[in-house]
């Protein structure tokens, strides 16, 4: 349970800072998700279940705080977080790597989705090939700084004797 | 007993992935409310400003200091760019008050003054796909939805105009969602004023602002500006848009597109101001 409330906290609190303070932190105009990394991450470290909730609970966030149509990241954080969770019970947790190749498809998958949904709602996405590049550039940002992002969430854990 | 929970995880996960997508129908189509009035928002957009405004206060300090050899610079151009527009001012002032027409539409349009209340962005939306902000201001500064945002400043005189920021799309007590016309989902009739014709304007996902004119004969130029026409009567008329930085025919060469450059410089912006106009 102590896991889950620091997981929760950790959530809420990057998403304040997400949608705030990381906005001054761009790398070549191009903000890194570490709301999505850290989705990743906690279902990694967990299960289907908890992973499909942190997800719902990140998508949530966005969703009330941000836009007026509900849904569309909590669907999109909840499968990422539900299915990379399902799949962690099966392989081997040690390997750092595969917290940077599940971080690396889950952006891909996220970017996909919201394309094929906002195409959906009647968005304008007709110039969306225009930002390929800066795709390109989350996808390959997410994958370095999710390295970093696992060694934080490992010393939190450390700390508050989570295991 | 594991088959049993494995099926019952699978339908769990289902299950919730038809609410959402029920949920995402229901919320587009306006059928229900996305709410947030509730604390929960209240808080969390509490602590935004107080993040936001970190991040201001170490980039601001960091870029005065880079600055400082610029700003002299800066001050001759723009002392020389007023004295211009002085001097424009004149001129145009000259002529209108040759006409009694004009001067009267004159004296209508300097004197509309809006009532309106000063928000300040708390929270960016920094996703590659939409262009979204939420403000510290809501329905308990007397905020609605539709109502406008501007970039604006204050001066002793009482508000300057800058251009067209958006809209607000939802209010909660003590914070607003604003969508800029940048976004994709954004669309404003306008009417170009050097031909005094009118058209549509979209933002899109790559934050560019592109429209077309609705008489497809009309001939519109680079450096033509751009205001609300204020048909739909969700706009205000005369509030700047931008200018027209490119035109193109499209393919069937029966219309023309146009690229917008919007008057606000979207990157830099902090403190908007948002127009309660009874409509």
């Amino acid at each position: 349970m102590k896991k889950i409330n620091i997981m929760a906290a950790i959530v809420v609190i990057n998403f304040i800072f997400q949608t705030s303070l990381y906005n001054y932190l761009d790398i070549f105009g191009v903000i890194p998700n570490i709301s999505l990394i850290f989705v990743v991450i906690f279902a990694m470290m967990t299960n289907g279940i908890i992973g499909g909730s942190i997800g719902i609970l990140t998508g949530f966030l966005f969703d009330i705080m941000l836009y007026d149509v509900f849904g569309v990241y909590t669907l999109i954080y909840f499968i990422i977080g539900s299915v990379i969770g399902s799949f962690s019970e099966d392989v081997n947790r040690e390997n750092y790597s595969l917290y940077s190749l599940a971080t690396f498809l889950s952006t891909i998958f996220m970017h996909i989705s919201l394309y094929v949904l906002l195409f959906f709602l009647k968005y304008n996405v007709e110039n969306a090939g225009n930002i390929f590049r800066n795709i390109v550039l989350e996808i390959i940002l997410n994958t370095l700084i999710s390295i970093l992002v696992l060694k934080f969430i490992i010393y939190i854990f450390n700390k508050f004797n989570v295991k | 007993m594991n088959i049993i929970k494995k099926h019952i995880k699978k339908f769990l996960f289902w299950l919730i992935i038809f609410i959402l997508i029920v949920l995402i129908g229901l919320t587009s189509v306006g059928r229900v409310e996305n709410s947030n009035g509730s604390i929960l928002g209240n808080l969390i957009s509490g602590m935004q400003k107080v993040s936001f405004n970190i991040g201001q206060t170490l980039t601001n300090s960091f870029y005065s200091v880079q600055e400082i050899v610029k700003m002299k610079e800066e001050n001759i151009l723009l002392t020389e760019t007023v004295q211009e527009l002085q001097e424009r001012v004149r001129i145009l002032e000259n002529i209108v008050n040759k006409s009694e027409a004009l001067e009267a539409e004159y004296e209508i349009k300097t004197n509309l003054d809006y009532d309106y209340v000063i928000g300040q962005v708390i929270a960016l939306d920094n996703s590659n796909w939409f262009s979204r902000f939420t403000i510290d201001k809501g329905e308990l500064d007397g905020l609605n939805k539709n109502d406008i945002v501007i970039h604006a400043v204050e001066t002793d005189n009482g508000m300057v105009q800058i251009g067209l920021v958006g809209i607000i799309t939802e209010t909660g007590s003590n914070w607003s969602k604003v969508v800029t016309l940048l976004d994709g989902t954004c669309k404003i009739s306008f009417r170009d004023i050097n031909n005094e014709e009118s058209g549509i304007v979209q933002g899109s996902a790559d934050g560019n602002v592109t429209g077309y004119f609705f008489d497809s004969k009309v001939i519109a130029s680079e450096g033509d500006s751009l205001v609300t026409s204020g048909i739909g009567e969700i706009y205000l008329p005369d509030i700047h848009i931008g200018k027209v930085k490119k035109v193109i025919q499209t393919t069937d060469a029966s219309t023309q597109k146009i690229i917008v450059e919007p008057a606000v410089n979207f990157t830099k912006l902090n403190k908007v101001f948002v127009l309660k106009a009874n409509r």
